[in-house]
């Protein structure tokens, strides 16, 4: 691990969140760990249900509640807990510190409003300016993400679900936040409109000294824009580290499994190889390893005791008795 | 009795008034009655409905079982009780009409921000950092305006029509007002000889609701976003 100034931009510690349904409590986030420097992407992967976008509302203390409840852990912004927050503070920090893009374009703007207004109403939340400075401002930012300046006054529905995933961005981006955190940003576009959006996030953080947080479920989205990856699994974090770390160096079966479900261009021909089984149902509380069922590498020990994270090289860790059966260190191929 | 003629043009009642000036004078209580008793429905119905379907659970529960109780009563029922409890004045009916609107603004006004709240972009506005009553007064209430709207056409309509039934049975407008209930009740007796002292004021009923649904019609086209060119 490379302590030296690490400059953190937000740490999540042991982070549990559950649901409270009429049919029994969902345990959506078991003990979350990761840490985003700044200036640097974060790739949280995993599959549907997973915890991903859990994950992402409680940085923003948002979780929906009901039934949502956040029972422990603490997640830091530059040193101060989100969690112990004002109402006050919190309505500082969306937006204007954090600021979120949701995964689906279509229905993440509102419709009886122009999009002009809709990014006009977050600078002027955050900022004390008049509404024609707001407005500019607006304008400018939609010159940003490439759509016309002169359709600041369009409604969304006037849009294609490319350019209102460009105004999405262009709210999110009018405060210049700190952290983006972006919720599958690409998964309701067409792969061309996908490529687009995807390098303009890119260039648009890059230009603004931006971290961030970019949960999908897609590796090569992943592989395109992320330094750092960390795969999930039912509400833990299984293995983190460099995007090289977990691509080219995976430790968890996990991972293994995952890739292993992706064509790949020199196996072509062959069958894909699934992971067997299902996710293990949220609302049981999970004993031992919760990916043991699934693992081909599992022993007694792997349902008894709960695996944690150990580093396994400089900037790499993994949560697994027997890593050892699927890591290569570096070097060794 | 005369019947119409260029002198007076819808002819004259059994006791000799024109009534096409009170048909004029009428249209003053129609639209008064209508509009006003929907006017307060819609404010205390929107008001309750929103808190209703926003925060959900007891507050919700509790809403909702107060206003299916007042739902249950028949209109002519409450302004049967109304007048009944302090007398027979225009204001009464107007209060005992109100009652009725109330009720079906809180439903929609429920329904309808049950179905918004829960969308995308109310999320995103939370995560903008707006305080949630801005998020409701900016982007809950504006997306639940529609129905609400061409509910309140529709239901000016209908307080019209509620508000003539009452008078025809006499426990609306008091009796010489020239209300179109009443002027309606009062020519029943000369129906054979004279239906036109009838007709006219069942026409001016008819005319007046008509125009208050086509304009309910007209408004939700031109409000909808969708359908703006």
């Amino acid at each position: 691990m490379k302590e030296e100034n690490k400059d953190l931009l937000i740490q999540v510690k042991d982070l549990k969140v559950e649901y409270d349904t009429d049919a029994g409590v969902v345990y959506a986030v078991n003990g979350l760990n990761f840490e985003i420097e700044k200036k640097h992407t974060l790739g949280l992967v995993g599959e549907t249900g997973a915890g991903k976008t859990t994950t992402a509302l409680s940085i923003l203390n948002l979780v929906p509640n009901p039934p949502g409840v956040i029972t422990g852990g603490e997640v830091l912004l530059e040193g101060k807990n989100v969690f112990k927050m004002s109402v006050e503070e919190l309505e500082k920090l969306r937006g204007n510190e954090v600021a979120m893009i949701f995964q689906d374009p279509m229905t993440a703007l509102n419709p009886v409003m122009t999009v002009g207004e809709q990014i006009a109403e977050s600078v002027l939340l955050h900022n004390s300016i008049s509404e024609a400075e707001a407005m500019e401002r607006a304008k400018e930012m939609l010159k940003m993400v490439g759509i016309s300046e002169n359709r600041s006054s369009d409604y969304p529905h006037q849009f294609s679900g490319g350019m209102r995933q460009r105004v999405v961005i262009a709210i999110a981006l009018a405060c210049k936040p700190k952290l983006l955190i972006a919720d599958e940003p690409t998964t309701a576009l067409d792969v061309t409109i996908q490529a687009q959006v995807l390098a303009l996030i890119q260039d648009l953080i890059a230009k603004n000294d931006m971290a961030l947080l970019l949960i999908t479920h897609d590796l090569g989205v992943v592989a395109e824009i992320c330094d750092d990856v960390a795969v999930v699994y039912s509400g833990q974090i299984v293995e983190k580290g460099t995007a090289d770390d977990v691509f080219n160096h995976k430790a968890h079966p996990y991972t293994e499994g995952l890739f292993n479900s992706l064509p790949n261009l020199r196996k072509r021909g062959e069958d894909l190889e699934p992971i067997k089984g299902m996710m293990p149902n949220p609302m049981e509380k999970i004993v031992g390893c919760s990916f043991a069922p699934r693992c081909q590498y599992a022993t007694d020990q792997c349902f008894k005791e709960i695996p944690t994270l150990q580093g396994i090289a400089q900037t790499h860790s993994v949560a697994c008795f027997h890593y050892d059966a699927v890591f290569s260190p570096k070097g060794s191929n | 009795m005369q019947w119409p003629s260029w002198e007076h043009p819808f002819g004259t009642d059994e006791l000799g008034r024109d009534i096409f000036i009170r048909i004029l004078y009428g249209a003053r209580y129609s639209l008064l009655i209508g509009c006003g008793s929907v006017l307060i429905g819609l404010v205390i119905g929107v008001i309750m409905g929103s808190i209703a379907g926003f925060y959900g659970g007891l507050v919700d529960q509790v809403i909702m079982r107060v206003n299916d109780m007042l739902y249950a009563i028949p209109n002519i029922m409450i302004a049967v009780v109304v007048v009944s409890l302090f007398g027979t004045s225009t204001f009464n009916l107007l209060l005992a009409l109100c009652v009725t609107c109330a009720t079906s603004f809180v439903r929609i006004a429920r329904a309808s921000v049950m179905t918004i709240r829960g969308q995308e972009y109310i999320e995103s506005a939370y995560a903008m950092g707006l305080p949630t009553w801005k998020v409701i007064l900016k982007h809950i209430i504006p997306n639940c305006l529609s129905p609400i709207i061409v509910q309140v056409t529709l239901l000016i309509g209908s307080m019209i029509i509620a508000a003539s039934s009452l008078s025809f049975l006499g426990i609306g407008v008091p009796s010489p007002a020239p209300e179109w209930g009443a002027m309606l009740s009062s020519g029943r007796s000369q129906i054979r000889n004279a239906p036109y002292i009838c007709v006219i004021p069942g026409l001016a009923i008819m005319f007046t609701v008509l125009a208050l649904n086509l304009l309910g019609d007209g408004l939700r086209d031109a409000l909808d976003p969708k359908l703006k060119k």
